[in-house]
C-alpha cells in the first residue's frame, strides 16, 4: 500500500521559491528590455533635461552652416533635417568633417562648413546630439528631441 | 513525561513580512536609482548683471587693438571672441583668439579659444577694470566682432567655467 500522501512541504517550499524567482527573472529581463537605461551627462543628470540647456545660434548663407555655441553644453554633432519640395533628407553635421571639433563643439565655439544636400533646402531643422555616459557601455551619444531643435528658414 | 509541541505557525508570518519588506526596498532601490537621474540639478548659468562692453578699437594692417570694460556687476576671467568678414555673415565664426599677442597686450593670454586674464581664477577682471589686447595677423576683411565674457561660476560645492552668451555683444568694425 503506497502511504505517501502529495509532495512534502520542503518540496512544496522549494519548487514554490524556483517558480518565484523564475518568474522574477522573466520579468526582470522583460522590463530591461522595455526600458532603456538612462544616459547621463555631467553630474549624473539625464540627457534629457540637459537637452533643455543647449543654447546656440545658427544660419545658412551661400551653402554655408553657421553655428555658434551660445551656451555650456558641448554640442557632439548636429543633425540636420533638411526639407525641401516634397522630401526631406536627414545628414549628420560634425562628421567627417575637420572644421567640426572631433570632441564636439564646445562653449563659447564657432563652427562654419559647407552643408552638403542643402540644395533648394526650403527648411532646415538642426537637432542637437550630445554624448552621454551610461553604465553598461560607456559614452553614448544622445540625439535630442526635434522640438529642442533651431530650425532656419532658407529664403 | 508529557512532550511540549512547538507551534510553528508564527513562523511563515514572520517569512512572509521579510519577504515582503525586503522585495520592497529591492524595487525602492531599483525606482530610485532610474529616477534620481530625472531630478534637475543647478545648471552652469551666468548671472543677469554679466556685461563687457567695447570701449575702443582700432584696425589696422591686420592688427586689432581692443579696449574692453567690464561694465558689469560680476568678475569676468576672460571672452570668447569671433568675427566676420562679410555685412552677410549673420553669426561670428573666425576664431580671433588664435590671433591674440600676448607681449603687445596689457592683459592676457589666450589658449587658442578663448582670452582669459589670469591663471588664478581669484584674480581676475574686476568691474570696471579696463584691459587692452592686441590680435596681430588677423585674417583681411574683418567686418565685425563677437565677444562672449566668461566667468568663473560656484555651482553647487564646484567652481565652473561658463561662458555668458546671453552678455554676447556684437560690434561691426571699420578697418583699413
Amino acid at each position: 500500500m503506497n502511504k505517501k500522501r502529495g509532495l512534502s512541504p520542503v518540496v512544496a517550499t522549494v519548487l514554490l521559491i524556483s517558480i518565484v524567482i523564475i518568474i522574477g527573472l522573466i520579468v526582470f529581463f522583460w522590463f530591461r528590455g522595455i526600458t532603456h537605461e538612462a544616459i547621463t551627462k555631467f553630474d549624473g543628470t539625464n540627457v534629457k533635461l540637459v537637452c533643455g540647456e543647449v543654447s546656440f545660434q545658427a544660419d545658412y548663407t551661400n551653402g554655408e552652416l553657421l553655428v555658434s555655441n551660445d551656451g555650456n553644453v558641448p554640442i557632439y554633432r548636429l543633425k540636420a533635417k533638411i526639407e525641401g519640395a516634397g522630401s526631406y533628407t536627414t545628414v549628420t553635421v560634425g562628421e567627417s568633417d575637420s572644421s567640426w571639433p572631433s570632441v564636439g563643439l564646445n562653449q563659447g565655439e564657432a563652427y562654419n562648413g559647407a552643408l552638403g544636400d542643402a540644395q533648394g533646402a526650403t527648411k532646415i531643422l538642426l537637432i542637437p546630439v550630445l554624448i552621454g555616459q551610461t553604465n553598461s557601455e560607456g559614452k553614448k551619444s544622445y540625439t535630442c528631441d526635434e522640438s529642442q531643435g533651431k530650425e532656419i528658414v532658407v529664403s | 513525561m508529557k512532550k511540549k509541541r512547538l507551534s510553528k505557525k508564527g513562523m511563515s508570518v514572520i517569512i512572509g513580512y521579510v519577504l515582503l519588506i525586503t522585495f520592497g526596498i529591492i524595487m525602492g532601490g531599483i525606482v530610485y536609482t532610474y529616477l534620481k537621474t530625472y531630478v534637475p540639478s543647478e545648471i552652469d548659468k551666468c548671472p543677469d548683471g554679466v556685461s563687457i562692453f567695447l570701449k575702443d578699437f582700432t584696425c589696422v594692417n591686420n592688427q586689432l587693438n581692443l579696449t574692453i570694460k567690464n561694465n558689469g556687476k560680476f568678475n569676468l576671467q576672460g571672452y570668447f571672441i569671433h568675427a566676420t568678414n562679410n555685412s552677410n555673415q549673420t553669426i561670428a565664426t573666425i576664431n580671433l583668439a588664435k590671433y591674440f599677442d600676448a607681449s603687445l597686450s596689457e592683459n592676457g593670454l589666450s589658449n587658442n579659444a578663448l582670452i582669459y586674464f589670469n591663471t588664478n581664477s581669484h584674480e581676475n577682471f574686476a568691474p570696471g577694470d579696463i584691459r587692452y589686447n592686441v590680435f596681430n595677423n588677423t585674417p583681411s576683411g574683418i567686418y565685425s566682432i563677437e565677444l562672449i565674457p566668461a566667468r568663473f561660476q560656484k555651482i553647487g560645492s564646484t567652481e565652473r567655467f561658463v561662458s555668458c552668451g546671453s552678455a554676447k555683444i556684437s560690434e561691426v568694425l571699420t578697418c583699413s
